[in-house]
């Protein structure tokens, strides 16, 4: 364990208040409704856990895949086979990180369709970027030194990777794989408006009939998560780096 | 041990080793020296395919290599660079027990091993075990490097300006460190530096180098005191003679002469037993069981030189 425990304490603290929210949903409208001040708003027939697990299914889903598929490609493209595709790939991921998510999720929906596989897609494209550029940068700044005597010493290409490149460079691709979680906690809002579900229905829908209780039982916990991710991964990237 | 044998590697339009060809016998040290860009670190490299050669064979233990796997070959050959390579993430201990652990010797057999190399080089395996690269200073990171080297036994050692990074008074202890491995050990060593007085001090033979091609191949005393040309000479300028005494114990020249005046330890070597009796005015130094003098000293480097 490392000296600096001090994220997985406010980690901890912001997790139990996602849970009191979860368990207490309907208290929690009533104070929202409240401080609101606005008398006559509609009630949420279903429990705000319900979105807030489709939420969590969300980015866990495109997270996972995300994390897998790019770290293969940022690795493949700081491989010799890939020396030739590094430079576009590289460009795009730049270019790509400019482009705004909402028009992301909107091209995806022709593509796969209206609903969760669209909106699935267009999360794992945008988490990628971030990933990928994280691992080809992290893996390039290995010290030339340390490859040098690995291969020197008779490690195999392989070896190189598992034994030098990749536990050194952990730090930067955790780094990588935090910022597209946190992101994609708050894109995850827009799936709901290509009918994915989510948190972000209860904000789309507040939006809609101006309702800002509504709207603040969506972007708290979006808000809270967020946050959540961000401190626990933080901690992890910590407690996973050499330096 | 290691053979070159019209060795050339061009890159492109540029040839940084040119048609070389020399014989590095089994336990010695072979310095290779030169100015910057004469071909020195390509020439090691070349021993162990970190740079493929574009002409001419080279065979180590009487093999062709190209004939080893070219990991294995590696793994054969002990690796020590200048910027000493040491792996920031993993402590002393696991950096010391790499190799053997890509041979996949036992736990025990590697950790027992590593330790002893630690012992080696002159340090506490119960301090420096679990360090990590970054909690050493230049002189115990090379240290290191060179128990990492070690760690497998290869009898053939490849040392890449290893003391080169390290200030003047550490350098000198290491060199001797490294001298006294030397004789338990007798490993081959490809030594290269651009450092004159390292080459004498540690050199059994040493090349000379310019402009990718070897200049002259010879012992310290024979390069020294009959310089092939003007390069040579110039490259040692008058300083050489006077480095050759560093080589030298003190014991080399004593003579079974009694003298109660001012003594130097047995381990000095004739250049520090010079230096005092300038600085000092002493004609004599008690050591060894005698003592030494001017004309001891000069009377046994002209036998050296001969």
């Amino acid at each position: 364990m490392k000296g600096n425990n001090r994220n997985l304490l406010y980690g901890a603290i912001i997790g139990s208040l996602i849970l009191l929210i979860l368990v207490f949903g309907e208290d929690f409208q009533r104070i929202l409704v409240a401080i609101s001040g606005k008398e006559g708003t509609t009630y949420l027939r279903t429990p705000v856990y319900v979105y807030f697990f489709q939420h969590l299914w969300m980015i866990g889903i495109s997270g996972v895949a995300s994390v897998v598929l790019g770290t293969s490609l940022g690795i493949f493209a700081t491989t010799t086979h890939g020396s030739d595709f590094k430079q576009t790939l590289m460009r795009l991921v730049k270019l790509g990180q400019a482009f705004p998510s909402p028009a992301l999720l909107a091209l995806a929906v022709p593509v796969f369709g209206y609903g969760f596989n669209g909106a699935l897609l267009a999360l794992v494209i945008y988490a990628l970027m971030p990933i990928v550029y994280n691992v080809v940068v992290g893996i390039d700044e290995v010290s030339k030194d340390a490859i040098e005597a690995g291969k020197g010493m008779g490690m195999s290409e392989l070896q190189l990777y598992t034994k030098v490149k990749l536990p050194m460079a952990l730090s930067v691709i955790l780094g990588g794989i935090r910022t597209a979680m946190v992101i994609n906690v708050s894109a995850a809002t827009l799936a709901a408006a290509v009918g994915a579900g989510g948190l972000g229905v209860l904000i789309v829908n507040g939006v809609r009939t101006f309702d800002t209780a509504l709207i603040m039982q969506g972007a708290i916990p979006v808000t809270l998560l967020a946050i959540f991710v961000e401190l626990i991964l933080k901690w992890t990237q910590e407690q996973l780096s050499w330096k | 041990m290691i053979r070159f044998e019209g060795v050339t590697k061009n890159y492109n339009e540029f040839t940084a080793v040119n048609d070389i060809s020399f014989h590095a016998e089994k336990g010695e040290i072979l310095i290779i020296l030169g100015p910057s860009g004469c071909g020195k670190s390509t020439t090691l490299r070349l021993v162990n395919r970190m740079v493929e050669r574009t002409g001419g064979n080279i065979q180590i233990r009487g093999r062709d290599i190209d004939t080893y796997d070219q990991v294995e070959l590696r793994r054969s050959i002990g690796y020590v660079i200048q910027s000493t390579g040491l792996f920031p993430h993993m402590t002393v201990g696991k950096n010391i027990s790499v190799v053997p652990n890509l041979l996949k010797w036992d736990e025990e057999r590697i950790k027992d091993r590593a330790i002893e190399m630690l012992q080696l080089v002159g340090l506490d395996h119960n301090v420096y075990w679990n360090k990590k690269p970054s909690e050493l200073s230049g002189g115990e990171a090379q240290r290191i490097g060179v128990a990492r080297a070690l760690a497998s036994d290869p009898d053939i050692l490849l040392m890449d300006e290893p003391f080169g990074a390290v200030d003047p008074i550490n350098r000198l202890r290491l060199q001797r460190e490294f001298m006294r491995i030397q004789q338990k050990l007798h490993k081959t060593v490809l030594f290269v530096t651009h450092d004159v007085d390292e080459a004498i001090l540690l050199g059994d033979r040493i090349c000379l180098m310019d402009q990718g091609r070897i200049v002259q191949i010879d012992t310290p005393e024979k390069i020294v005191m009959n310089p092939l040309n003007e390069f040579v000479e110039s490259f040692f300028k008058g300083e050489g003679a006077l480095t050759l005494l560093s080589r030298r114990s003190v014991c080399d020249a004593v003579e079974k002469v009694e003298f109660s005046g001012k003594t130097i330890s047995p381990d000095a070597s004739l250049k520090d037993a010079v230096g005092i009796m300038l600085s000092t005015g002493e004609e004599r130094l008690s050591t060894c069981g005698g003592s030494i003098s001017w004309d001891g000293i000069l009377r046994m480097m002209r036998g050296d030189l001969k």
